[in-house]
């Protein structure tokens, strides 16, 4: 058990079993419970599920601190701040896309621990200097916002075909009034996509300009990590596409946004393990 | 002691609630009527289409003098029999009764919203004609309250009830708002019309009516023109050419076969950045069914609908339960302010009799004692002020602080007048 020797572990694993516990609450507040008020001053299943976040979070952030700096140069450790940002994105404006988003992006979240948890500890680069890290933070965080973003819009064409499938299919009682419109949701895709690429691309020009710098040998073509986030991008692109100039929506149009996202999480958790640490 | 003695949909049949029905021109009169009954001191009249229903505030034999005032009394002259469809409750089953019709519990409809608003004409009346009072302004606002409650801390008025609300529901699933959204309708009957108007109060801004006789899609179009909405009539034949403009299409003509077909509406669909409701409310159908398999494409026929509805029954129905324990933290407070209320003249009496006892034996004292200086006497009235203060504390204390059971024995053991703490 390599990870419970590291001093964060155990607030980390209290994390991950917290957000496995909120995920439980928030399926069950979907599938299980009866449509709730807003306003009702009675704490649902979901309430509670919230405020277990909350906590996970909390318990997930003292673990990312206890990591120092040397967490944006370790790959488990970028994924478990993956995970922490999504849920905090969620606590903080998830709900607008409707509480029923809490029950795919939780399960990311905890996906993303588990991973920071158990993964080995890949170093992906180790700095030379300041600058270097510098520049590595602020190419992490370009990336890990673009990819929280890109998870709110899997989350939203998530939702989008299920509600679009019990419609279609005439389900017509309990789930579909509790998960969001096909409007809205469609409405959100399409932001959390535009926001998302947008911050991809600069994380990725950021990333080959550093390498380039730092490398003069360095060739984007022959790097998958770069190739793999490139075919994401693509991909997003491909949907903002369709979307402005054939006019592209619903269906057809958010099973791209799956599709990329797919790539995108096997380009994030997989490239990795696949290639030699640069 | 409250009263409540009137009937309703569950009581009486409509015949006999039309001839009880007391008009907003009558209400005044019937009040006056309800007050002159002895002991009675408040009253408060709710007359809906579906209840007629007096509360009424007095002594305790005022209930059955009440009940034979009002088999005697009605404008129109009594119904024959009301007294077999006459209710009449009292005191804690009174309250929680107006408390269930506040909250929609007791209505036809189960949640429905009206109510509310009516229970509020109901006590602006009686104050207006002077017959409210405090307890039953209090007995009123607090159900008002509590139905208040009920609908935002429940989902006891959520849920369609109707096929127009049904097709709302579907709309808003659908688009997530309906401002700013064109209603195409295919055949001006009165069902389709409801649906459609149902829509246009939720936010839909445009309705265009095609009908094979363009003199009842003209009527129609004027009717929504009227309401606010922007309508419009349209030729039999031109309406295949707007279906492009409608994100909402409800179809109700009596034809025996589709005249909306699968091959139109993907044409539509093609043409669309957005999703299409088609709504089939006619029997036999008028949309092709496989309409449905487009992209983008949504369609609902009656049966559809008519499940929407049973499962918002349903729904309703389910969260009885919770309303129910609304009801009960509500009565429970209402009583609460009840017993506290009855406990105010009792404390008033009993600071007035502490008062009077100790004015009456300093000024009794000071008489005898003439050589006392100002400043000694001034003592002395202090001393009496003192004790009788300290003496008063404890009950006066026992009674703001919920001892309002023991009143009475306070009243006996003080020997209270009997008018300080009755029955209000």
């Amino acid at each position: 058990m390599l990870f419970l020797s590291r001093a964060e572990a155990p607030f980390l694993l209290a994390a991950t079993t917290i957000y496995l516990l909120a995920t439980l609450l928030l399926w069950a507040h979907l599938f299980l419970m009866p449509r709730d008020v807003e306003n009702s001053k009675n704490r649902t299943l979901g309430d509670w599920g919230r405020t277990l976040l909350w906590l996970g979070a909390t318990l997930h952030l003292v673990a990312i601190a206890g990591q120092g700096p040397s967490l944006f140069l370790i790959k488990a450790g970028v994924v478990g701040l993956f995970g922490w940002f999504l849920i905090v994105s969620f606590l903080v404006i998830g709900r607008k896309i409707g509480a029923a988003s809490g029950a795919v992006v939780a399960p990311l979240a905890l996906i993303a621990a588990l991973y920071s948890l158990t993964a080995p500890q890949l170093h992906s680069y180790v700095p030379a200097g300041r600058l270097d890290a510098f520049w590595i933070a602020a190419h992490v965080f370009f990336f890990l916002s673009g990819y929280v973003a890109l998870a709110f819009a899997f989350a939203a064409s998530l939702l989008y075909l299920v509600q679009e499938g019990l419609l279609k299919r005439k389900k017509l009682s309990g789930l579909w009034q509790k998960l969001p419109s096909l409007g809205v949701a469609d409405d959100w895709i399409y932001r959390a996509t535009a926001f998302g690429l947008a911050l991809l691309t600069l994380a990725l020009i950021l990333s080959v300009a550093f390498s380039t710098a730092q490398n003069p040998t360095y060739s984007a073509l022959r790097d998958p990590k770069v190739l793999f986030s490139t075919a994401t991008w693509a991909i997003f692109a491909l949907y903002l596409l369709t979307r402005w100039r054939l006019g592209w929506h619903g269906r057809r149009s958010n099973l791209v946004v799956i599709y990329g996202f797919v790539v995108m999480a096997i380009s994030f958790f997989g490239v990795p393990h696949l290639v030699p640490a640069s | 002691m409250l009263h409540l003695l009137g009937l309703n949909h569950k009581t009486a049949p409509v015949e006999v609630r039309e001839r009880f029905a007391v008009s907003a021109s009558h209400l005044g009169q019937a009040l006056g009527y309800v007050r002159d009954v002895p002991g009675i001191r408040e009253a408060a009249i709710l007359s809906t289409c579906n209840r007629v229903e007096i509360y009424a505030w007095g002594d305790d034999r005022s209930g059955p003098l009440l009940r034979d005032s009002m088999v005697g009394y009605h404008p129109f002259g009594a119904p024959r029999g009301l007294e077999n469809h006459l209710h009449y409750s009292h005191d804690q089953s009174a309250a929680r009764h107006l408390f269930e019709v506040a909250s929609g519990l007791d209505s036809l409809v189960l949640g429905e919203a009206e109510i509310l608003g009516q229970v509020k004409v109901a006590l602006e009346a009686a104050h207006k004609h002077g017959a409210a009072g405090a307890n039953l302004d209090e007995l009123f606002r607090r159900s008002i309250a509590c139905g208040k409650r009920a609908r935002s801390e429940t989902s006891i008025s959520r849920g369609a009830l109707s096929v127009g609300a049904a097709a709302v529901e579907l709309a808003r699933q659908i688009f997530g708002g309906l401002a700013g959204h064109t209603v195409l309708i295919l055949g001006a009957g009165k069902m389709s019309a409801r649906v459609a108007q149902c829509l246009v109060s939720s936010g839909a801004h445009r309705v265009l009516v095609a009908n094979r006789t363009l003199e009842r899609a003209q009527e129609l179009a004027q009717l929504f023109d009227d309401a606010g909405a922007g309508a419009e009539a349209v030729g039999w034949d031109e309406f295949p050419n707007r279906l492009a403009h409608a994100d909402i299409v409800i179809a109700s003509t009596r034809a025996p076969h589709y005249v909306v077909t699968r091959e139109q509406i993907a044409a539509v669909a093609k043409k669309r950045r957005r999703s299409l409701l088609l709504i089939d409310i006619a029997v036999p159908r008028d949309i092709e069914p496989t309409c449905n398999e487009l992209d983008d494409v949504f369609l609902f026929d009656i049966d559809d609908l008519e499940r929407v509805v049973e499962d918002g029954r349903k729904g309703r129905a389910g969260e009885i339960a919770r309303v129910e324990t609304l009801i009960d933290e509500e009565i429970g407070a209402w009583q609460k302010w009840l017993i506290a209320s009855d406990a105010q003249p009792v404390m008033a009496a009993l600071a007035r009799r502490a008062a009077q006892v100790r004015d009456g034996e300093v000024e009794t004292a000071l008489a005898k004692l003439e050589h006392l200086s100002d400043k000694d006497r001034a003592a002395v009235e202090t001393l009496a002020r003192a004790i009788a203060g300290k003496l008063m504390h404890a009950p006066l204390s026992h009674l703001r602080n919920g001892g309002a059971g023991d009143a009475e024995a306070l009243k006996r053991a003080f020997g209270l007048n009997s008018d300080a703490g009755g029955e209000k």
